[in-house]
């Protein structure tokens, strides 16, 4: 609101919208979806996993190395 | 018109820069800090690293990156540039930058401030970009990997044996400066605790309740931790709550301990990743919210430009000015682990080398405005105060009079009564001593909140400073020690297959008790030495980090003399030779200072005196560890000097000995 009277409503909205993406495929909740995709896209064999064994298997793929700093 | 404005820049960032080089004696305010460093990073950022980009690097934005050339939706994952960013500086930002400044304020807010800006946009952010633009010429090869394949096999194992001592000494100091902010201290220790349940419920709710729903999740486990820090004073005014969390820093040690042995072998879904979720969105949100209040409140800086201590008899740590303020302040202004996550995960996520400059010189650029924020958090506390909080009772008197007395002779006011005022405003029963650097900045921190957000709040604006310090912190133990397990299952592995076997749980907990048992004895001694143990391990943890910082310099700087115009190798050798000044200085001081506070070796003798005197009143067989504890510390520095002057001979074999080559990348 306060941003819009001097940007315009138009330009906030869009910072916003971005500022929400960011923060959703930082917190990889659109993976799930994008690998449905890709497989479809892929041909990739028919067990595809489910929403619950793949999250298991990103958070266990992103700390098996070092992944975190000082 | 770009001109213009860039002149316009060019004038601010020289304006500011003065007021806060030329200040003396009088009260500078933090926003020129601000204006100075904003400044300096646009005309380093627009400048000197598209330069380096274009010139030196030459980047190709052309170039297929490992990223679409593998892309297996696993490791190689073509991602967006600023998510990518995201993940670079959430992965690089620690605790680092924010403790190392803030003991480092001892010398003034001078001497960190100059080395946090030059030695970040000259040196960090220069490491940073040039290790992830080879990594990409080398299809993501990570740091060990280039070091055996562009210098040599030993160069190679000297990287991986570095990173594993760092990772423990790492491990080993930032437990430690959670428990200094825990230790009696009932309202900290019980939010803290709260963490590990709210992390557990967060890692149930992602597995069983809404899988993968890691928003929704993270908004539930904020809303817990408000509720833990709130509490915690509920908890800190009951008779009967308060004693459960009343402890010693010995007793919470041994906590320290058995949590992260816990945290290793326990799944990642239980606690790692749902508390890593928590940690890095508090700390974005934090680090935000603590740059508005200081555009807001513009806060005035307190600490004088440089103090006495320069000459080397600082409280907080002892060592003269040269070199302890570069190897207390490495993350800030350059650290080496940052070269593991820029030939890790990133290089394998970047769709175009345009973007190199952006995530790699960059994401350092932001992690040192992390660094400036809490040099300024830790000057606008009265220096009397700071000192105060931040002297061991070994320095400054075993009581509070003493200190008091000890602080007023050097010239910094401080009252018994403005102290315990302090303490009841943030809702602690006592402030002094409070080593470790943790209270200090969560103190700085919540004056600044305070001032901004409101006065009333001060107690809660403090615990939840400590809450964000701990909450990130307890992350880089869990994963360090998880990571720890792994480096060494990879090593016992090439000897005994079966202990290799990461899904092993005999192996998994044999490697894991080990790493624990390794950074838990360095926790355990820095908790009964009487200097406080930061005196020791801070020092010990810059010198390793940096070491492994000029073992990357290396590496990329080999890389320009081979691929590219040896001219360019300037950029990162001038680094590099500054750090090999600063780690082999700092190490030779470490061991042979005949200063009791500096050098291990003068300081095992005076131990030893005490034990053959009976002088002490300490008990004999603390000073019999404490003596052990020096003389491996000598060995450990001295193996890290090694290490780096092998990698550098390795670097000086290619500047002498080698033809012009051919090969380009």
């Amino acid at each position: 609101m306060f941003l819009s009277l001097f940007f315009g409503e138009k330009i906030v909205k869009k910072l916003f919208k971005n500022i929400f993406y960011f923060v959703k495929e930082l917190a990889g909740e659109n993976h799930y979806q994008r690998y449905l995709k890709d497989a479809q896209n892929r041909h990739a064999p028919l067990k595809l996993m489910t929403q619950k064994e793949f999250y298991l298997h990103q958070i266990e793929k992103k700390w098996n190395k070092i992944n975190r700093c000082c | 018109m770009k001109k213009i404005i860039w002149f316009l820049i060019s004038i601010a960032g020289a304006i500011a820069f003065s007021f806060i080089a030329l200040a003396r004696d009088e009260s500078i305010n933090a926003i020129w800090f601000i204006v100075a460093a904003v400044c300096i990073y646009l005309i380093a950022y627009r400048f000197y690293a598209a330069w380096i980009a274009a010139k030196a690097l030459v980047i190709d934005s052309s170039k297929i990156t490992p990223s679409v050339r593998n892309n297996d939706g696993k490791d190689f994952i073509p991602t967006d540039k600023w998510i990518v960013f995201g993940h670079h500086f959430a992965a690089i930002a620690g605790p680092g930058p924010l403790v190392g400044p803030t003991l480092a304020a001892q010398f003034g807010y001078l001497p960190g401030t100059i080395w946090i800006l030059v030695g970040g946009v000259l040196g960090g952010a220069v490491q940073d970009m040039s290790v992830l633009f080879f990594s990409i010429r080398k299809n993501g090869k990570s740091l060990g990997q280039m070091a055996r394949d562009e210098l040599s096999k030993l160069a190679g194992i000297a990287s991986q044996l570095g990173t594993f001592v760092i990772m423990i000494i790492l491990i080993a100091v930032l437990g430690l400066v959670v428990v200094n902010a825990m230790k009696h201290s009932p309202w900290a220790t019980s939010t803290v605790a709260a963490t590990i349940p709210i992390a557990i419920l967060i890692g149930l709710y992602l597995k069983n309740i809404r899988p993968g729903r890691v928003l929704e999740a993270t908004g539930i486990g904020i809303f817990l931790l408000l509720c833990a820090v709130y509490y915690g004073g509920e908890i800190d005014q009951s008779e009967s709550l308060r004693s459960l969390f009343d402890h010693d820093g010995l007793t919470l040690a041994y906590a320290v301990i058995i949590y992260g042995f816990c945290a290793a072998v326990l799944p990642v879904w239980l606690l790692l990743a749902p508390r890593d979720y928590l940690s890095t969105f508090v700390k974005l949100g934090t680090v935000i919210f603590l740059a508005i209040s200081i555009v807001i409140i513009r806060p005035e800086i307190n600490m004088p430009a440089v103090t006495q201590f320069v000459d080397g008899s600082g409280p907080i740590f002892g060592g003269s000015l040269f070199p302890f303020v570069f190897i207390t302040i490495a993350c800030g202004a350059i650290s080496g682990f940052h070269a593991l996550i820029s030939s890790g995960t990133t290089p394998k996520l970047i769709t175009n080398e345009k973007y190199i400059p952006m995530i790699g010189y960059g994401g350092m650029l932001l992690e040192s405005f992390v660094a400036i924020m809490a040099i300024v958090a830790a000057c606008v506390l009265e220096p009397g105060v700071y000192f105060a909080i931040n002297s061991p009772p070994g320095v400054v008197g075993a009581t509070v009079v003493e200190t008091i007395e000890t602080i007023n002779s050097w010239g910094f006011s401080v009252t018994l009564e403005q102290m315990q005022q302090l303490a009841d405003d943030v809702g602690e029963s006592t402030l002094f001593a409070r080593t470790g650097g943790a209270p200090s900045l969560a103190v700085g921190m919540a004056t600044i909140f305070a001032e901004a957000f409101g006065k009333h709040l001060l107690a809660m604006w403090y615990h939840f400073a400590i809450m964000f310090e701990a909450v990130f912190i307890l992350t880089t133990l869990d994963a360090g020690t998880r990571v720890g397990r792994f480096m060494l299952q990879d090593i016992l592995g090439n000897y005994y297959k079966p202990l290799g076997n990461h899904s092993s749980v005999t192996s998994n907990i044999l490697t894991s008790s080990f790493v624990v048992l390794c950074w838990g004895y360095f926790l355990y001694i820095g908790v009964i030495d009487p200097n406080g143990g930061v005196n020791i391990l801070w020092p010990l943890f810059g010198i390793a980090n940096q070491m492994l910082a000029a073992i990357a310099l290396c590496v990329v700087t080999a890389m320009i003399l081979k691929y590219r115009n040896k001219i360019y190798a300037l950029i990162t050798g001038i680094p590099l030779i500054w750090l090999l000044v600063i780690t082999t200085t700092a190490a030779f001081e470490k061991i042979f200072s005949s200063d009791v506070r500096v050098g291990f070796l003068s300081a095992a003798k005076n131990i030893e005196n005490q034990i053959t005197s009976n002088s002490s009143n300490i008990d004999i067989n603390v000073l019999q560890q404490l003596s052990f504890n020096l003389h491996l510390n000598v060995v450990i520095v001295s193996l890290l000097v090694v290490i780096l002057w092998i990698v550098v001979f390795d670097v000086f074999k290619l500047i002498f000995w080698r033809k012009n080559s051919e090969k380009t990348i």
